[in-house]
């Protein structure tokens, strides 16, 4: 049995390794001569191989060696030609294949193993017969580097790293009033250093103070010529060498090699605890509370605002702390979608050119793991139902090759992804058809729908419009369920419909789980939140101030006509007569003001906003709920909706 | 003087230079237990830092030096503790 927690790790690298090969092959694709891809790509497929014979997976560990010696030819060549890109792209995606049997815990089935096979032997048949030599495993990248300067890149900056220096002072260095430590002092742009004993043989005779033992390396980002000069009354003692530009990528893998992997479950149990610890100061705010009115010494008072004042703010930097460590990079997530991208265009007879850009933006890990479904629904449209086959490209007057992008990026605190094709674009004209035909829109209204709100119908439940239903989407469950799951995020969906040219899809979401602000308000003797930032301002209403309009009511304020609506009404509990003064939440929301009347303002509250699960999801009009400090849950209206 | 017995602790001040290697190796040679304490000194020697790898006593304090201090020096940055 194979130590599943050896097998998880694998599963994380392994994914990033691919990852970074399938990026590297990509700047290939523009330029098939760049060393450093070259070499990062050869790095990955020997980690790859490394850590696939560590759990005995004969075929894929056949392969990558197969692969890994075709790259060494490569290497050699200095450049890539497709032939041999395109074999490596295909041992990449036939690896995450079993990656992916690996994290289902199966075993590979006949067909990937053949698969990985033939792939394999069609390496080395080629190579065979090129009469390359078989890789020799022990090659390390970047041999031009010498082991003491290797040791020493992590610590440096390995971007700039440029000048390595090794100074073996000689035995008699003191003799003749050399300091070996003083010399190093002198080195320009050091970015690190270590100071050792050269051939320590502890045992053998007593210390002579004397005879200089020391070995000292170090790491300059000044010119060679520089570094030199600063050496130069030591002479032949030491050694200067330029880093190449391959130990660089060395040292940043070394360097991602010093984080600490800690399992996703355990973070999650800390991020729990935080939020438990949330609510906890937020009781021990109740109880100072009650402590406040009960006591009459103002130091005393004083000192217990100060105390809680402090603990508020470590609270709060804590959850901050603690939310950036759930934040993870879209990387793991995006990569896995080209290999779908060719499969599905490959069987569909489409050319596209697939571009993922901006996978280092982070988001919370908890968005990143649901976003796979909702990201794969749209690609699959885009090329399914978005990109035209080539001859109908050609008859458009389009490049044969779509052009397919997958994006990221940061605007303020939310993440907009963004998928965006430039195929025909949603036939706005034959949604509207659908629509009708389906009785989702009125024969009548159909033509006076503006385009966007036409394009937006793709969203309505149970809807589509390819004319063939194939099996790959087209079924009309897609659109409605992304929509649905970003929603559920805290986020929005956008259509840039141009029709004839493409199809922008967005997802705007959160870039991290936020301590909802949240007032309470009591209505029929129970309490509710509802979110401040949905709250324009809260004030009291006189009852002589109330006119009826229609079949409600309304008040003027600053020369405004607000309505006002009941959340007793909204929530349907039973109603009472209006107290002579009442208070009222005017709401934020853009479009018609609004008032809604309670019964009470309470306190504020801040904390972690839970999605409602179970049997109240999706329920209209809530948007979650919060633990408070007394146990009791309190349930966050969305106002906004109820109010529409 | 700037390499000093007090106790079990030997003070290193100000700069120490490459005579004083040889006093504080015979200070250090077999006398497990004594500490170096730093927190005085300025620089030091490389034959000074080179008895001090060779012997790794526990070290307290830091020296002024801000090349010292900077690379805390893999050797001995297990026992170099600030004050």
């Amino acid at each position: 049995m194979i130590d599943r927690e050896l097998i998880e790790a694998f599963l994380v690298e392994g994914r990033e390794l691919v990852a970074r090969a399938g990026a590297d092959l990509a700047m290939l694709a523009r330029d098939p001569a760049e060393a450093q891809a070259i070499d990062s790509l050869f790095r990955c497929l020997h980690t790859l191989k490394g850590s696939a014979g560590l759990f005995d997976l004969a075929a894929l560990t056949r392969l990558l060696h197969a692969a890994e010696s075709r790259l060494e030819g490569v290497r050699a060549a200095r450049r890539i030609e497709p032939d041999s890109a395109m074999e490596i792209t295909a041992a990449l995606d036939l690896t995450e294949a079993w990656l992916d049997e690996l994290e289902r815990d199966r075993p590979p089935g006949a067909e990937l193993l053949g698969e990985t096979i033939a792939l394999a032997a069609r390496f080395e048949a080629a190579d065979q017969a090129a009469d390359r030599p078989s890789a020799a495993p022990e090659v390390a990248a970047g041999a031009a580097t010498p082991a003491w300067a290797e040791a020493l890149l992590p610590q440096a900056d390995s971007e700039e790293a440029r000048v390595a220096v090794r100074y073996r002072p000689a035995a008699d260095a003191y003799f003749r009033g050399e300091d070996p430590v003083a010399v190093f002092r002198n080195l320009p742009e050091l970015r690190a250093v270590s100071i050792g004993l050269a051939d320590v043989e502890r045992s053998k005779g007593p210390y002579d103070p004397f005879r200089c033992r020391l070995e000292l390396t170090a790491v300059c980002v000044a010119p060679e010529s520089e570094v030199r000069a600063a050496l130069r009354l030591v002479g032949d003692q030491a050694e200067v060498v330029t880093i190449a530009a391959a130990s660089r990528g060395a040292a940043e893998a070394a360097t991602a090699a010093r984080t600490v992997r800690v399992s996703a479950p355990r973070l999650d149990d800390v991020a729990a605890l935080v939020d438990e610890l949330v609510i906890a100061r937020n009781a021990l705010d109740h109880v100072a509370g009650r402590v406040a009115a009960a006591v009459s010494d103002p130091d005393l008072l004083r000192e217990l605002a100060r105390r809680q004042g402090r603990l508020e703010s470590l609270v709060a930097d804590l959850y901050g702390a603690v939310t950036d460590l759930r934040l993870v990079s879209l990387r793991g997530l995006f990569a896995r979608f080209p290999r779908h991208v060719r499969e599905l265009a490959a069987r569909l007879g489409k050319a596209v050119d697939f571009q993922v850009e901006g996978d280092d933006v982070v988001l919370d890990k908890s968005v990143v793991e649901t976003l796979y479904e909702p990201l794969l629904h749209l690609l699959r449209n885009a090329v399914d139902h978005g990109v035209e086959t080539p001859e109908a490209r050609r008859v458009a007057g389009k490049a044969e090759r779509a052009q397919l992008q997958l994006s990221a990026r940061r605007v303020g605190d939310a993440v907009v992804l963004a998928v965006a094709d430039d195929g025909g674009g949603v036939d706005t004209v034959a949604v509207r058809e659908a629509a009708v035909a389906r009785g989702l829109l009125a024969g009548s209204a159909a033509p006076a729908l503006a385009e966007t709100d036409a394009a937006r119908l793709v969203f309505a439940q149970g809807f589509s419009t390819a004319r063939d239903v194939s099996d790959i989407s087209g079924r009309g469950i897609g659109m409605d369920a992304v929509q649905a799951t970003i929603l559920r995020l805290g986020g929005r969906v956008d259509l840039d419909n141009q029709p004839g040219r493409g199809l922008t899809v967005s997802l705007t979401l959160p870039a991290r789980v936020v301590l909802a602000r949240v007032l309470v308000v009591e209505v029929a003797g129970q309490r509710f939140g509802v979110p401040l930032d949905a709250v324009a301002e809260t004030h009291r209403v006189r009852r002589d101030e109330v006119t009826a309009i229609r079949a409600g009511r309304a008040y003027v304020r600053r020369d405004t006509v607000i309505p006002i609506l009941r959340l007793r009404a909204l929530l349907g509990l039973p109603p009472a007569d209006d107290p002579p003064a009442f208070p009222v939440l005017t709401l934020a929301a853009a479009g018609q003001p609004a008032a809604v009347q309670v019964d009470a303002l309470a306190e504020r509250l801040d904390a972690p906003l839970r999605p409602l699960d179970g049997l109240l999801s999706g329920y209209p009009g809530i948007v979650g709920s919060i633990l408070q400090g007394d146990g009791e849950v309190l349930l966050v209206l969305d106002l906004a909706e109820l109010c529409s | 003087m700037t390499t000093q017995l007090d106790g079990d602790v030997i003070r290193l001040e100000g700069d120490c230079l490459v005579e004083e290697a040889e006093h504080l190796a015979a200070l250090l040679d077999g006398q497990t237990e004594r500490v170096v304490d730093l927190s005085a000194c300025r620089q030091m020697h490389g034959a000074v830092l080179q008895a001090l790898l060779w012997y790794g006593p526990t070290l307290r304090g830091a020296p002024a030096d801000p090349f010292l201090r900077e690379w805390r020096l893999p050797s001995l940055e297990m026992r170099w503790r600030e004050d």
